[in-house]
This record gives structure tokens, sequence and C-alpha cells, in this order.
């Protein structure tokens, strides 16, 4: 019989949630019908004169696409990131590479989360501190040397 | 053929543009329409940055002598970095011309 009763309360908290997100379930009890109501969302604006207002569906229309080409552009830098990352990577391979403050610059940019799991411990970073010297991302240190402004000036090509 | 009606009534009048600033909601919208604008603005930024930063170290290794003709992960980098900055001495087309293009 406990049990029963259990169920039976549980029935009807489930039958108060649809019912308050609905609107549609007369038969609970108002006191359980305060999660989310018709008054709330039409104190919110969203009726039927807002709903079919042409700057409501103008400006609707403008978030959709505004959204659209915001993510897209965010799935082009991870893309940008990872073709980025095996021209980096692999050029440290190459006889007389140095690493310049580029690498880093390009490295924080995407960063760790953009750059694929295979290069990302792999990036070759310049450490321009006084004192400092090349590494790898993954902290360790590296072989190769680095270049940074006070050894070469601001003329930094060659 | 109450929302047709609606939807007809274009450019919407001052009454339409009244009532829609009234709700709270059309705020949240206006909102949304900001943010993901200035999003897409910073991704465009720092997609430039990386663009950039990745083709100055590419000419700086390629005036070294150090590549020698565009390979495929040059390539696919070049094409994701279309419309942004390019490296001054690769041509996705005719491969190198750094040194050998301007020598």
């Amino acid at each position: 019989m406990g049990a029963l009763s259990h169920d039976r309360s549980a029935l009807v908290k489930v039958a108060a949630v649809v019912g308050a997100t609905t609107g549609g379930t007369r038969a609970v009890h108002p006191a359980t019908r305060n999660v989310v109501s018709w008054g709330m969302l039409s104190w919110l604006g969203l009726n039927r004169s807002f709903v079919t207002n042409p700057v409501t569906l103008g400006v609707l229309a403008l978030v959709m696409i505004s959204g659209a080409a915001a993510t897209r552009t965010h799935l082009h830098l991870t893309e940008t990131c990872a073709a980025a990352s095996p021209v980096v990577v692999n050029a440290t391979g190459m006889d007389g590479y140095y690493v310049g403050r580029y690498e880093r610059i390009a490295y924080e940019t995407c960063g760790r989360n953009r750059i694929p799991e295979t290069y990302v411990n792999a990036w070759p970073l310049s450490d321009c501190r006084p004192g400092g010297r090349a590494m790898w991302s993954n902290g360790s240190l590296a072989g190769f040397p680095q270049v940074c402004r006070h050894n070469r000036g601001n003329v930094s090509v060659l | 053929m109450r929302v047709a009606n609606s939807i007809a009534l274009w450019p919407p009048s001052r009454g339409h543009l009244k009532a829609f600033l009234k709700t709270p909601l059309a705020w949240v919208l206006v909102a949304a329409l900001v943010g993901f604008g200035y999003w897409d603005t910073a991704v465009r930024g720092e997609t430039q940055i990386v663009c950039g930063a990745v083709s100055v170290m590419i000419d700086r290794q390629l005036f070294a002598g150090e590549y020698d003709g565009v390979n495929r992960n040059q390539a696919r980098f070049m094409r994701a970095c279309e419309g942004f900055a390019q490296p001054d001495s690769l041509d996705i087309r005719g491969g190198v011309m750094g040194r050998a293009w301007f020598e």
C-alpha cells in the first residue's frame, strides 16, 4: 500500500511538470503548476502577437544567420589550426631549423584544444625571456636554436 | 491566414517595432544577435593571427632555404587560410616563389 501511494505521488509530480511546461493538464493542483507557466512566457513576450510580428521574424532570421556564420567561423579556425599543425611541427625536422616567436603566437592563439592530439605536445616554442631556450610544447627543451628579436633586430626575415 | 497577413506587412510599421521592443524576449534576441556578431569577429581575428603567424614562419624558413616546393600539408594550410594571411613565398598553383622567384 505504501509503495502504491509512493508511485502515485511520483505520477502526480510528473503530470505537474508536464502540465506546467505544456500548459495542458488542468487536473493538476494549481500549487504544483509553478515550473514554467504561460503567464511567465507571456510576461517574457512570447505570445501570438510577438510571434506573428514581422520585426520578430526578421530579427529571428538574423539571429539564426549570424549564429550559423559564427559557428562556421569557429569550425574554420579549428580546421585552420589542424592544417597549420603539420606545417609547423614537421618543419622542426629539417636541417637548419630555428624557432621564432611566431610559432608561439600560433600555438597560443589556437590553444591546446584546437591543435590535434598528434601535434599538441610536439609544437616548437621559443622562450624569448632572458635566459630562455627553445622548447617543445610538452615543456622539454628542444635541440634547435631560437631566434628572438634581440638576436636579429626588428628586421627578422633573414 | 493571420500569420500570412502579418508577414505581408513589410516593411514593418513603427507600431510593430515598438511592440517588439517592449518585450523582454526581444532584447534577448538583440543580445544574441550582438553576441554572435562579436563571437564571429573575434574568431575571425584569431584565424587571421594564426594564418599570419604560420605564414611568416613559412616565409622565414623558406628564405633560409629549408623548404622545397609546396607539399600537401602546406597546400591544405593555404586553402584553409584563403581570404586571410598567406605566405609571400609560396604559390599554391606554381609552387615555390621565394628564392627562385625573385633572385
